[in-house]
């Protein structure tokens, strides 16, 4: 009677195994993503040179660059909240054929080539643009100008921002919006004392995102105003006329300004109040 | 005049409306809108609210016309499941939310703070209270906008049994000592019978039927009404008149007498009882056929508490329930033989679905 036991216990115990080691065979693909996400950018940073990187961080062009990215992208980040924000609450609280028609225009950028953005954005922003000939006169220009970068930027990174906001409200519940109306706050009340204090990690995280976005966008920048060089343009530019040494020294400077604000803003979401905390 | 007079309120969604809607509420009093999901009594108590405009009708509450006020014009205190407390603010400011005028609304918060026993709760976040203290901050959130009406959906639904027991014997003395005014949705009839002076039984976004809770748990107007609040419902096979407001119905091979209070046409009749009101007691020897109740095998004997359900098959099958300490001297198990009898008051013959 012993021996039948023991070979069903046996069986028993490869059949656990195997079932662990399957489970354990999912890390293997995510395993070789997180790879593929690393290698490239640690292979590029260990490359450098000390020296290299301080001289490249000398230059007056490489540092105006890096500064024009981030101030660019974090205006750009501050207007998409602004714009966003409003019509991220207005497609968390409807659920009509018409928001998701809307939903679907915000998400566009995504699917329109960066290039392609770029020159439609000529057409409107353009100095004989429907707009950029209609501001040009009051010395508002965006070809070839600060704003212009802010404006490409701001058409490829908006949907990230609304996406996030949207989510974020989504998940405040929505009874709590009706106690507070039947508080005595009107909408505008429920929506600046109920909805934006509660979706606050979602529109930070919409912001964080648009700044991502942002700053390493070049298709679309690059046409409407490859003058004055962002960071990404300079690089590209660098690259094209020195080579691959100077350009990536240049690369990993924007990478670690890119990386800390990213950092620093992902914490200071992280440590900010939490709903569910007491 | 009524405090709350709700007056042929018809509300119209794509895939659902409620239908001339009549109800009216004295000051002081509870009013339970009992009803099973999706019967719209939610929606209508939103409605009261504000949140969904009639299509026609009205409501009135101390004589105003509030049918086309926001709901923030209409002085309600909303209560939801959970209670909805803002979880980003502190006990405190949740209770001050609807007070806009500052030295006012410390004196104010003070004061339901006290009345409602919370004061040691001022500095905490929801998330930290237990059900109990959320239901008093919720109380006190909305008393403090002295409101004319309190509107509570369903506020213990989503709690385990033994605190849903405790929370509402807390609310029902507090409404009491409050005075409020109050309509209150559940499905569930235990907590209807506790909280509710008037009951309105809704179905399908129509009224079936409003009354005291004792007269509709014991005279329900058709068979739907009758099983929805507990009542056992048996399909006669003959039905004969015996005299006014008195029948002779004849179910399986029983013959027992019912009372009727209105014209009910034979194919529709049905008899309903309260199974607490089934008197049991054991047939020794041979099975007999008896003219005043059934003679019924116990099939199951299931313990509820303080109370016992016996089914029971008597070609129909049906259920008793049996206080503890009957159980107790009868020991009723499944096989044995017994006779269910029921008083004729207590018999009521209803039609399957009345008309509206």
């Amino acid at each position: 009677m012993g021996e039948p036991i023991t070979a069903a216990a046996r069986e028993g115990d490869l059949r656990r195994m195997l079932n662990r080691s399957a489970l354990a065979l999912l890390w293997f693909p995510g395993g070789l993503l997180l790879a593929f996400i690393l290698l490239p950018l640690l292979r590029m940073a260990s490359a450098q040179t000390w020296a290299t990187l301080r001289s490249v961080a000398a230059m007056d062009d490489v540092r105006s660059s890096i500064w024009l990215s981030v101030r660019s992208a974090a205006l750009t980040a501050v207007i998409a909240a602004l714009l966003g924000t409003p019509l991220a609450y207005f497609l968390a609280r409807s659920s009509g054929w018409f928001s998701r028609i809307i939903e679907a225009f915000v998400d566009l950028p995504l699917a329109v080539p960066h290039g392609v953005a770029g020159i439609a954005l000529l057409f409107v922003f353009g100095r004989r643009g429907l707009i950029g000939a209609m501001l040009a006169p009051y010395g508002l220009e965006f070809w070839g100008t600060e704003a212009g970068i802010v404006i490409a930027m701001l058409f490829v990174s908006v949907p990230f921002m609304v996406n996030s906001a949207r989510l974020g409200f989504a998940a405040v519940d929505p009874r709590l919006e009706k106690v507070a109306r039947t508080l005595g706050a009107p909408p505008f009340e429920v929506f600046y004392r109920i909805g934006l204090p509660l979706a606050w990690r979602g529109i930070m995280t919409g912001v964080v995102l648009t700044y991502a976005r942002a700053i390493s966008e070049i298709g679309a920048v690059m046409i409407l105003a490859y003058y004055p060089m962002t960071a990404p343009i300079k690089i590209y530019d660098v690259y094209l006329q020195t080579g691959l040494r100077e350009s990536s020294a240049i690369a990993v400077l924007l990478l670690i300004v890119t990386l800390s604000t990213f950092l620093v803003m992902r914490a200071f979401i992280h440590a900010n109040w939490r709903p569910d905390r007491p | 005049m009524s405090y709350l007079a709700i007056q042929n309120l018809s509300v119209v969604f794509p895939r659902f409306e409620l239908r001339s809607i009549s109800l009216s509420l004295e000051q002081g009093q509870t009013l339970v809108l009992l009803g099973p999901s999706g019967s719209g009594k939610s929606v209508l108590l939103e409605t009261v609210a504000g949140f969904h405009p009639p299509a026609s009708g009205r409501i009135e509450l101390c004589g105003r016309n509030i049918s086309s006020l926001p709901p923030e014009e209409r002085g309600l205190g909303f209560m939801f499941q959970d209670y909805s407390l803002f979880p980003h603010l502190t006990v405190e400011k949740n209770i001050a939310f609807g007070l806009r005028r500052k030295p006012e609304a410390d004196r104010r918060v003070e004061q339901v703070l006290e009345l409602l026993g919370v004061r040691h709760l001022t500095g905490r976040r929801p998330s930290g209270l237990s059900g109990g203290e959320k239901q008093r901050v919720a109380l006190a959130r909305a008393l403090a906008t002295e409101p004319r009406l309190f509107l509570f959906d369903e506020p213990l639904s989503a709690l385990d049994a033994r605190m849903r027991e405790e929370l509402r014997e807390d609310l029902r003395r507090l409404l009491r000592s409050l005075k409020a005014t109050s309509v209150y949705v559940t499905h569930d009839r235990l907590e209807a019978r506790t909280l509710a002076d008037v009951i309105a039984i809704i179905q399908d976004g129509v009224i079936r039927q409003v009354g005291q809770p004792h007269h509709v748990f014991t005279n329900p107007v058709d068979a739907w009404v009758a099983k929805f609040v507990g009542m056992q419902v048996l399909r006669p096979e003959q039905v004969e008149p015996v005299e006014p407001g008195r029948v002779r119905a004849r179910v399986g091979d029983a013959i027992l007498d019912a009372t009727v209070s209105e014209h009910v046409t034979p194919e529709t009749a049905r008899l309903v009882f309260r199974p607490e009101d089934v008197h049991l007691e054991h047939l020794n020897g041979q099975m007999r056929h008896s003219g005043d109740g059934f003679a019924a095998l116990v099939e199951s004997v299931v313990p509820l508490g303080s109370l016992f359900r016996i089914e029971l098959n008597a070609g129909p099958h049906f259920s008793a329930l049996v206080w503890h300490a009957d159980y107790d001297q009868l020991q009723f198990k499944p096989g044995d033989k017994v006779l269910a009898r029921l008083d004729p008051a207590d018999l009521l013959l209803v039609p399957e679905h009345r008309k509206l």
